[in-house]
């Protein structure tokens, strides 16, 4: 059995959609007047699926689309139109609503629209769960200078560690910059080589950027990141093949003198959001670390004697 | 479509970053702050209010993009003031200890009323 929630202003309307609905006996539908009192049902009982009208008073079914988004992400949303709303039913599916319906189609559409969003919310919770069960995962990525890679790689590391609940949505927007400034380093001034000094001038820096990017030997040059997830931390090894650099004879960029120099400020915002932080000798490898919750452990005690 | 919307208020432009801005991010976000910083010269700009309502989080390309309207405006006197900061986006602030060079204000009408009583005293 499905639990749908009718949400609309208009009582002959969910009469109607209610009608069709219970078509099925396999769902069980309930109703609410506007976006307000839906988000109050939600609190309150399980939903497994939320049909709303677009225009109604208080919050719109545009703004419960993104509301159910962010607050209930299992929870897929069908936006029910007028003739008209096209436009409007476009920005509801980047909003991230699962699918939408016309209104002078619901005798035709509504229940298979419904069957084949239920099944693929069914589906995602499957997977959530499981996903909650994975006790650790390693892989390993190699990715060329493509830039356009990288965003989709920082989304589906950031989703997996989300979905093993090593990290809130909070931390998850963290791990997202450390790894995205990590990702910009080890391209720009690892495989590119390029001097971050040069940053001042942007149209000189990206000029630079797009020559090597055709030349050897950057060309050539590939990325790899190396993950492994446990139920205690995530780790991230990414490595360049450029000729590294001694991380300590960066500026620090929170010393007022160096506020206005450009460089340091990606590995600042790395060791800001990881727990820990560390580059390999040579300064072509940084490993990065979130522990979960941040519940790092104590450092060890020494062993051996202290040196004299 | 375009990463920064502009308007001009009295002497002050209002930027308005549409999304967060990668740090990956690549030259066509360069050539638009480029546009802007051009903006400020031909419209004799004063100050830049910077409204990161739609801006989830941003790292060093978006601290350096501050930083360049900042050097434009402060060498006239004016100054860069930003608003509707997420919270991720005011930690990296304060990292960086940008807090320290430029006020962030709650709503843009806040920043807007900053820089007017800046512009007074």
């Amino acid at each position: 059995m499905a639990n749908v929630l009718v949400v609309d202003d208009s009582a002959v309307d969910r009469c109607l959609v209610g009608e069709y609905l219970q078509e099925d006996a396999n769902l069980q539908v309930d109703y609410a007047v506007n976006g307000r009192e839906a988000l109050a049902r939600l609190e309150q009982e399980p939903v497994d699926l939320i049909l709303t009208d677009l225009m109604m008073p208080e919050i719109d079914g545009l703004e419960l689309v993104g509301t159910v988004r962010r607050e209930y992400p299992l929870v897929p949303v069908i936006l029910m139109t007028s003739q008209g709303n096209e436009d409007i039913a476009v920005q509801a599916l980047h909003a991230g609503a699962a699918s939408y319906v016309s209104k002078h189609m619901l005798h035709r559409k509504l229940l298979e629209t419904v069957h084949r969003v239920l099944s693929v919310g069914s589906r995602r919770r499957c997977h959530s769960r499981l996903m909650e069960c994975m006790t650790d995962s390693h892989f390993a990525f190699t990715l060329e200078n493509d830039c356009a890679l990288f965003t989709p790689l920082i989304i589906y590391l950031q989703e997996t560690v989300s979905q093993m609940g090593i990290c809130n949505d909070g931390e998850r927007t963290r791990i997202g910059v450390a790894l995205e400034e990590a990702l910009a380093n080890a391209l720009y001034h690892g495989n590119l080589e390029i001097d971050s000094q040069l940053r001042d001038d942007d149209q000189a820096y990206y000029a630079l950027v797009e020559d090597r990017m055709g030349k050897a030997p950057y060309r050539g040059r590939h990325l790899t990141i190396e993950v492994s997830l446990s139920r205690e931390k995530a780790v991230f090894v990414i490595r360049d093949q450029g000729r590294g650099f001694d991380p300590t004879t960066l500026p620090d960029p929170t010393d007022p003198a160096n506020l206005e120099k450009a460089s340091g400020r990606g590995i600042l915002l790395m060791r800001m959001f990881m727990d820990e932080v560390a580059y390999n000798s040579v300064g072509n490898a940084v490993t990065l670390v979130k522990y979960v919750n941040g519940n790092a452990p104590p450092p060890q005690p020494t062993t051996g004697s202290a040196p004299q | 479509m375009s990463t920064f919307i502009t308007e001009i208020e009295d002497e002050t432009l209002i930027l308005i970053p549409q999304t967060s801005i990668s740090s990956l991010a690549r030259g066509d976000v360069g050539t638009e702050l480029a546009a802007v910083l051009e903006q400020i010269q031909q419209q004799h700009v004063r100050h830049v209010v910077i409204d990161l309502g739609k801006v989830d989080y941003f790292g060093s390309l978006m601290l350096a993009m501050m930083h360049a309207l900042y050097k434009s405006v402060c060498v006239n006197g004016g100054t860069v003031v930003l608003c509707n900061v997420s919270e991720v986006g005011r930690e990296v602030l304060r990292a960086s200890r940008f807090d320290t060079l430029w006020a962030v204000r709650p709503s843009r009408s806040d920043a807007l009323q900053w820089v007017e009583q800046g512009m007074r005293g």
